[in-house]
């Protein structure tokens, strides 16, 4: 009897294994695995968006077997931008991919392949994502994987989180589980809580998260007292407030407590976050304050503050703004001007336009803000001035006005396509390279520009 | 010779009778027929104050309401009130099971005398809790359906059908309360639910989501099949009064446009039983985007519309009718507003302008519904002749001009307050629509004679730096598409916009903003104003086949019926600032997951 096809050939049979007849590298594929390596590079983050750039472009086959292999060894930014581009091709291609990653050894890709699959609609997935997250090796690995859970609602999650939940957690484990379980909204999570929070061997800083947990999931809870202790002496509102901007009401006390707060350190780095509480529930009491905060020294508290006043109604009317727009402070000048802008009137344009041109000290320090500002306006009578901000400088200056003014020009053409890069221009390019540049772009535009 | 005479008179009788029937009949079609001053659901709805507080009204039996003869019988044998929960994932962190034992609480001996009981839409027949006085067990029970939640669509009509039924044995004043968050679009037996409510004297309210106006969501999407025995009906009317699908817009204004009322079919229920419908929407809905389905190129996200919150006098004026909808057919067919919008839809969609037909067919003295489909939209971008495609454009504008024209005449020519203000506000929006087609036909036109020719030189000669070519390289144009230009920030910051179009562009622009400024004046702070600023300018592209390739799709035939989920409910936009704005914060009509 013969034997079947294959062992026919002994010689043939042995060298398949070794996969370099079975698949020869063409050159192309050189290039490919060239773009994979590159992609997971950890010492410069720029190379790594390059090589996905060009990968998402192209989408070729062969980056998927090759993915599969590196995957576990590149770098958490890496390790995002690959499944963006896995996630890009086309679902027949990317699906095998996935399900050959749930099996690669490495928890946070095979937790990531699993979570794509699973908001594809594979529930079968949810028990296997439970497992990976029981087995975390350390509290630190498994605190990023519940960030990576977003608010996916699978029960069997829900169920294992609900699982780690024990009064010996530390505060910062119990922050990452207690939120992946409010924007899941289980149901059954409060009451457990709830049964956590009668414990009397639970940490004082646990104990307030426990308690804006409840308040965030609209659950009506009489001891807030370690939440108001919390507030008051520590702030702390870096991680209560995501629970407490959720909750529908707050009681008195704990809004009380963030106006105290507020009161004795109105320029620590967290006032800007008791500031938006006390706006997003609408107490009046904090009117005055804020009122006083939005000439803070601290540029994000001083925001806040003007945030907080348009939604507590305590700048009635447009002449507030016109008040802000003659002031002598830049930073007011600019907010009140943006403000205006969002509300469709354009009359703090010439005061923007006149800071980005100002030499005085204050307001060069404010021209980045400034020309975020002026790009926000998508006005032709700021092309020119953006232009001229191209050979700004300071480099971060340079990347603000190219990006602002790639927002005008998109805006006042839309049947012209702009890339200040096909100029020759790039943010980061010598001086000459960039006055060429510069000058290429500024002839372009007195041929375009419209008419007034 | 005297039966003649006998017969002759009793002939005359009846011929004065007849008459003067018909002349009441004629003459009262004047004012007396108008749907001015008819029952809308202003006075039904509730608007959004949180889900405890509306829980605490219906409790405490809310604000007063008429009592029916049956209901009055009852007084002495205490309150029976029955809940119907329509378990839907939107009850999931609204907190209801909390909320409703705070509100038993704090009721305490107001509650004394009131049998509670629950039913869970999609439970076993027979399975409910009945009305009794022990809430340990109402709130067990309910904690129990609350995390029991099931996706898909449900008919709740069938289930207050049954229990009319169940409560029309028991003695007492008879109430429900429908949860119903998720499913009020899903209508079954409406008329005939009604009917058994009010014969077992039972008063029904509400717990739902806002409605858009005139939502015609399911319309377009007919191919969507409702559970059997029902139909989607998400509009906050009796009828879909608002045309929908305008050419060269990604988006219908009643698909967009908050109602600040409830579904036509709970304002019915409500209205006609004596109950309240109270408005509420979960939290995080509420937020503004200038485009639905579009980009705005005037800002990035950060837009401040501040007509967009509802002002509560400008929509009660605008209220939905709660009539029956033969009653509101009777009502419609004088309305000289409507009139005039009915004779625009029909003359654009036979012009190819709108791509639906009115939902009714206006007759002398009542309305029926429409059976017919309309054509679709006329075919300017389904070849690249581009010659071709401008004069069609040329053409369907002249037809635009006169469609719009007639409406103009129409509308002068009514005489004032014979029309409803809701009409009204449609006829403003329909106006506004047609001029927008025209000044999009006017810019359509002028792309395809100066902006594509240029667009395909590109490819052979590309444009000067920082210009790049629009076109994949080694890729052909195989069609056109469109895109729009939100209007959120109103016509004028257009004037910065480089569009093709010329003089006559800038003429048709005015009138758009001529109009617009006016809309503003009546309607901002109403859901009319959603409509006007998510319409928007399109913009033309050249579409090229895609890289990648699409799989097949797998043909599995479900093996379940009436399991079909909502296509897309989180999608549309809903209300910035609802809540500060005393009306509910978040329309979401269109199918329940």
């Amino acid at each position: 009897m013969r034997p079947p096809f294959p062992f026919r050939f002994p010689l043939l049979l042995a060298l398949l294994p070794s996969g370099r007849w079975t698949a020869p590298h063409l050159p192309h594929q050189d290039r490919v695995a060239q773009l994979v390596a590159q992609l997971g590079e950890s010492k410069d983050s720029s190379r790594s968006y390059q090589a996905f750039q060009k990968l998402f472009k192209q989408k070729p086959k062969a980056a998927l077997p090759l993915l599969v292999r590196a995957l576990p060894g590149f770098s958490l930014y890496a390790r995002s931008l690959a499944f963006s581009l896995i996630g890009s091709y086309p679902w027949d291609q990317a699906e095998p991919t996935l399900r050959k990653l749930l099996h690669c050894g490495a928890p946070a890709v095979e937790l990531e392949a699993a979570l794509v699959l699973r908001r594809q609609g594979d529930k079968s997935l949810g028990p296997r994502i439970a497992e990976i997250l029981e087995h975390a090796p350390t509290s630190k690995e498994r605190r990023a994987m519940l960030l990576r859970l977003g608010s996916l609602a699978d029960p069997a999650i829900q169920a294992a989180v609900r699982d780690l939940l024990s009064p010996k957690l530390s505060s910062i484990d119990w922050d990452a589980a207690l939120y992946y379980l409010l924007l899941s909204q289980d149901p059954k999570a409060p009451r457990l809580v709830q049964k956590q929070l009668a414990d009397p061997t639970l940490a004082k800083d646990s104990r307030s998260l426990l308690q804006a947990f409840l308040l965030g999931a609209g659950q009506s809870t009489e001891d807030t007292a370690a939440l108001v202790r919390d507030l008051e002496s520590n702030g702390n509102f870096y991680r209560l407030q995501k629970f407490l901007l959720r909750a529908e009401t707050l009681p008195p006390p704990v809004l009380e407590a963030a106006l105290a707060f507020l009161r004795s350190h109105p320029d620590n780095y967290q006032a800007r976050y008791a500031i938006a509480l006390l706006a997003r529930h609408k107490h009046q009491k904090a009117l005055p304050l804020i009122r006083k905060l939005v000439a803070s020294r601290q540029p994000l508290v001083s925001q806040a503050a003007f945030d907080a006043l348009q939604k507590l109604g305590g700048l009635s009317g447009r002449a507030s703004f016109y008040q802000f727009l003659k002031s002598s402070d830049p930073s007011l000048v600019l907010r009140a001007a943006d403000t205006l802008r969002r509300r469709d009137d354009l009359s703090g344009l010439p005061k923007v336009l006149e800071l980005v041109q100002s030499k005085s000290p204050a307001a060069k320090r404010l021209r980045y803000k400034a020309l975020q500002v002026l790009g926000e306006f998508r006005s032709p009578r700021a092309v020119p001035l953006l232009i001229q901000a191209l050979d700004d400088p300071d480099p971060s200056n340079r990347s603000q006005a190219s990006w602002a003014l790639a927002k005008t020009l998109r805006c006042i053409f839309p049947y012209r396509r702009i890339d200040l890069a096909s100029a020759g221009y790039r943010p980061g390019a010598t001086a000459g390279e960039r006055a060429d540049a510069v000058a290429r772009i500024r002839a372009w535009w007195a041929r375009v520009r419209p008419a007034k | 010779m005297g039966g003649s005479w006998r017969e002759y008179i009793r002939g005359m009788r009846n011929r004065v009778v007849s008459l003067a029937l018909l002349a009441a009949v004629l003459l009262s079609g004047g004012t007396g027929w108008c749907q001015v001053g008819a029952s809308t659901a202003e006075k039904v709805t509730r608007p959004d104050r949180g889900l405890g507080r509306a829980l605490r009204e219906v409790l405490r039996e809310g604000p007063g309401q008429a009592r029916t003869g049956a209901q009055e019988k009852g007084e002495e044998a205490g309150r029976v009130l029955m809940i119907l929960l329509d378990p839907t994932p939107a009850l999931q962190g609204t907190a209801l099971l909390a909320k409703m034992e705070s509100a038993l609480q704090g009721l305490g001996d107001r509650l004394k005398d009131t049998r509670i009981g629950l039913r869970r839409v999609g439970d076993k027949r027979g399975k409910l809790l009945a009305p009794s006085l022990d809430r340990k067990a109402l709130l067990r029970a309910l904690g129990e359906a609350v995390v029991r939640t099931s996706p898909g669509f449900h008919d709740c009509y069938k289930e207050l059908r049954s229990l009319a039924i169940y409560l029309g044995k028991l003695p007492g004043r008879r109430e429900i309360l429908l949860v119903n968050l998720d499913n009020p679009d899903v209508e079954g037996g409406l008329e005939k639910t009604v009917r058994l409510l009010r014969k077992n004297g039972i008063r029904l309210s509400v717990i739902t989501r806002e409605a858009y106006i005139s939502d015609p969501y399911w319309e377009a999407r007919s191919y969507e099949k409702p559970p059997r025995g029902t139909r989607f009906f998400p509009a906050d009317g009796p009828f879909i009064d608002l045309p929908w699908g305008w050419i060269f817009q990604m988006s219908s204004p009643g698909e967009v446009s908050p109602s600040g009322f409830a579904v036509y079919g709970m304002n019915r229920l409500a209205a006609a039983t004596g109950g309240k419908v109270y408005l509420f929407s979960p939290q995080a809905t509420s937020s503004h985007s200038c485009g639905y389905s579009s980009s705005c190129p005037f800002c990035s996200g950060d837009h401040l519309q501040a007509s967009e919150e509802f002002w509560d006098g400008r929509v009660n004026q605008l209220a939905p009718l709660v009539v029956s909808r033969k009653e509101a057919f009777r009502l419609i067919v004088s309305d000289p507003a409507y009139r005039a919008v009915d004779r625009a839809w029909r003359e654009a969609a036979r012009a190819g302008l709108i791509r639906s037909l009115p939902s009714i067919q206006l007759g002398k003295t009542s309305a029926s519904p429409q059976r017919r489909k309309a054509r679709g939209w006329a075919s300017l971008m389904s070849s690249l002749n581009l010659k071709g495609n401008a004069k069609k454009a040329d053409r369907l504008r002249a037809d635009c001009t006169r469609i719009l024209a007639n409406m103009e005449g129409m509308l002068e020519r009514s005489k004032k307050g014979r029309s409803a203000p809701r009409s009204l506000a449609a006829a403003a929006l329909t106006r506004f629509e047609l001029q927008l087609a025209i000044v999009n036909l006017v810019t359509y036109a002028a792309w395809c004679r100066e902006v594509a020719p240029r667009l395909l030189a590109e490819m052979e000669q590309p444009p000067p730096p920082p210009e790049v070519s629009w076109s994949p390289a080694g890729k052909r144009p195989v069609g056109i598409g469109y895109s729009n230009l939100s209007l959120c920030h109103g016509v004028e910051p257009f004037e910065r916009v480089q569009l093709p179009g010329g003089a006559l562009l800038r003429k048709e622009l005015a009138r758009l903003q001529n109009m617009r400024q006016k809309i503003e004046e009546r309607y901002g702070h109403t859901g009319y104003a959603f409509g006007l600023h998510r319409a928007g300018i399109a913009v033309f592209y050249f579409t090229f086949p895609g890289l990648a390739k699409t799989p097949r799709r797998p043909r599995n035939k479900s093996k379940k019926k009436d399991t079909q989920t909502a296509a897309t409910e989180r999608g549309r936009p809903s209300r910035a600032g609802g809540r500060s704005g005393g009306r509910s914060g978040g329309a979401r009509t269109g199918g329940g997951r």
